[in-house]
C-alpha cells in the first residue's frame, strides 16, 4: 500500500471488495433470475461505495474511522456467513443494508476529516 | 515573497548566471533532456485520456446505480477520479513538463544566453505550484496534495541550492529524489495491480458490476439465440475491462519509466536515459493502440 494511503479507508475499500466478490460469486451461481437481479442491485450499491472510497483513499487517518472500519469488518463477517448459506434474498438484503449503513457512516466521517471539505 | 527574500533570490540567480558564463559547465545531454521533456508532454496527454476514460466509465455506471434507487438525489451520483483530481494531475504533470523544458533549455548549447531566464522560470514554476497546492488542497486527496505540495516546495528549495552550482546536471541530480517521489506517488494512485486499493481496481470492479448485471438477462432468455447475444455482451465487457486495465497499467509504466529516465539524466547516464525514454515511447504507443481499440469497441 502506498505510504500516503489512509489505512482505514484502505481497509474499508478492501472490505467492500470482499463483499462484491461474494455477491459476484452468488450472482454467477444462481439460476433464479429474480435473485440475480436483487443481487445485482446490491452489487451496484457496493460499487457506488467503492467509488466513494476510491476518492477518499488518501485521507488522513483517525481513531474514530478505525473504529468504524472495525464495525464494518464485523458486519462483513455476517454477510460472508449469510452468503455462504444462501437461502433467502431478503436475509442478504437486510444484512447488506446494515453493512452499508456502517460504510456510509465511515465515508461521512472521512469527509468531515478532509481539511478542505467543499 | 518578502523584499529580503527577493533580493536574496535575485542575488543567487545573478551568481548562477555569472557562474554559468564563467564555467560553461554543461554535463546533462541536451538531446536526452529534450526527449525527456517531450515524453513528459506525451505522458501528460496519456494521463488525461486514461483518467477521463475512467471517470466516464464510473460516471456511466453511477447513472446505472442511480436508476436502481427509489429517489433521484444528487448525492447518489459519483465518479472517480473526480474532475478536481484530474485537474490536479494535469497541473502536477504540467509542472514537471515545465521543469523538463527548462532543464532542456539549461542543457542546451545556448545555455549561457538562456540560463538566467530558464533558471528563473524553473524556480518560479515550482514555487507557484507549491503555493497553489498548499492553498487548494483537495477534499478527495488531501494527503496526496499535501505530499505533492511538500515535494514541490522541496524541489524549489533544491533548485535554488543547485543554481549556485550553475549546472543543469547538478540541478537534475538535486531534484531527482523529489521527481521520483512525485512520479511514484502518481504511479501508486494508478496501482500496481487490479486487486489492491487503487484506481485500476476500482475501474476493473466497475466493469465487473456491469458484467454481473447481465446474469438476469441470461437467466430470463427464452431461447438459445438470445442467450448467445447476452454471452457476447458478457465477453465484450471482459475484453473492454482488460483493455482499460492495460491502458492504466501503461500509464503507470510510463510514469515509472519517466522517473527512471530522469534518474539516468541526473546521473549523466545518457544510455540509460535513452533506454528509459524508449520504454516510455513503447508504452505510449501500446496505450494509444489500446485506447483506439477501446474507443472503437465502445462506438460499436
Amino acid at each position: 500500500m502506498p505510504t500516503t494511503q489512509n489505512s482505514s479507508i484502505n481497509a474499508l475499500y478492501q472490505s467492500l471488495c470482499a463483499q462484491q466478490d461474494a455477491l459476484s460469486a452468488a450472482i454467477q451461481s444462481t439460476t433464479n433470475p429474480a435473485l440475480a437481479k436483487t443481487l445485482s442491485t446490491e452489487n451496484y450499491e457496493i460499487m457506488h461505495r467503492i467509488i466513494l472510497a476510491q476518492n477518499l483513499l488518501f485521507q488522513q487517518d483517525s481513531a474514530e474511522l478505525k473504529q468504524c472500519v472495525t464495525d464494518v469488518s464485523n458486519a462483513s463477517g455476517k454477510i460472508q456467513s449469510c452468503l455462504a448459506g444462501i437461502q433467502k434474498a431478503s436475509d442478504i438484503i437486510n444484512t447488506i443494508s446494515d453493512f452499508l449503513v456502517l460504510v456510509d457512516k465511515a465515508i461521512d466521517l472521512a469527509k468531515t476529516l478532509a481539511p478542505m471539505a467543499a | 515573497m518578502k523584499l529580503t527574500q527577493s533580493i536574496h533570490t535575485i542575488a543567487l540567480l545573478s551568481c548562477i548566471g555569472l557562474a554559468a558564463l564563467t564555467t560553461g559547465c554543461v554535463t546533462t545531454d541536451s538531446t536526452a533532456a529534450s526527449k525527456f521533456a517531450a515524453s513528459v508532454t506525451t505522458v501528460k496527454s496519456q494521463a488525461n485520456d486514461a483518467l477521463n476514460a475512467s471517470a466516464k466509465l464510473t460516471r456511466d455506471e453511477g447513472i446505472a446505480y442511480v436508476a436502481t434507487r427509489p429517489t433521484l438525489a444528487e448525492a447518489d451520483f459519483a465518479e472517480t477520479p473526480t474532475s478536481d483530481i484530474i485537474t490536479e494531475w494535469d497541473i502536477t504533470l504540467a509542472s514537471i513538463e515545465s521543469y523538463a523544458l527548462n532543464l532542456a533549455a539549461l542543457s542546451s548549447p545556448d545555455v549561457t544566453k538562456d540560463f538566467d531566464a530558464a533558471a528563473t522560470n524553473l524556480f518560479n514554476q515550482f514555487t507557484q505550484t507549491a503555493d497553489r497546492l498548499s492553498k487548494n488542497s483537495l477534499q478527495s486527496s488531501a494527503q496526496t496534495t499535501a505530499g505533492l505540495a511538500a515535494g514541490f516546495s522541496e524541489i524549489a528549495h533544491l533548485i535554488l541550492a543547485a543554481h549556485a552550482q550553475a549546472s543543469a546536471h547538478k540541478i537534475a541530480t538535486a531534484t531527482d529524489p523529489q521527481i521520483q517521489k512525485v512520479l511514484n506517488l502518481l504511479a501508486d494512485e494508478i496501482g500496481g495491480d487490479h486487486v489492491n486499493p487503487c484506481l485500476r481496481t476500482t475501474v476493473y470492479r466497475t466493469w465487473n458490476t456491469k458484467k454481473d448485471a447481465l446474469n438476469e438477462s441470461f437467466l430470463t432468455a427464452t431461447n438459445q439465440a438470445v442467450k448467445m447475444v447476452v454471452a457476447e455482451q458478457y465477453a465484450d465487457i471482459m475484453a473492454k475491462r482488460a483493455a482499460q486495465d492495460e491502458s492504466l497499467l501503461g500509464l503507470r509504466r510510463s510514469l515509472l519509466a519517466l522517473g527512471d529516465a530522469h534518474h539516468a539524466l541526473a546521473q549523466g547516464n545518457d544510455i540509460s536515459a535513452q533506454a528509459a525514454l524508449t520504454i516510455v515511447t513503447a508504452e505510449l504507443q501500446r496505450t494509444h493502440d489500446l485506447f483506439n481499440q477501446f474507443n472503437s469497441e465502445i462506438k460499436k
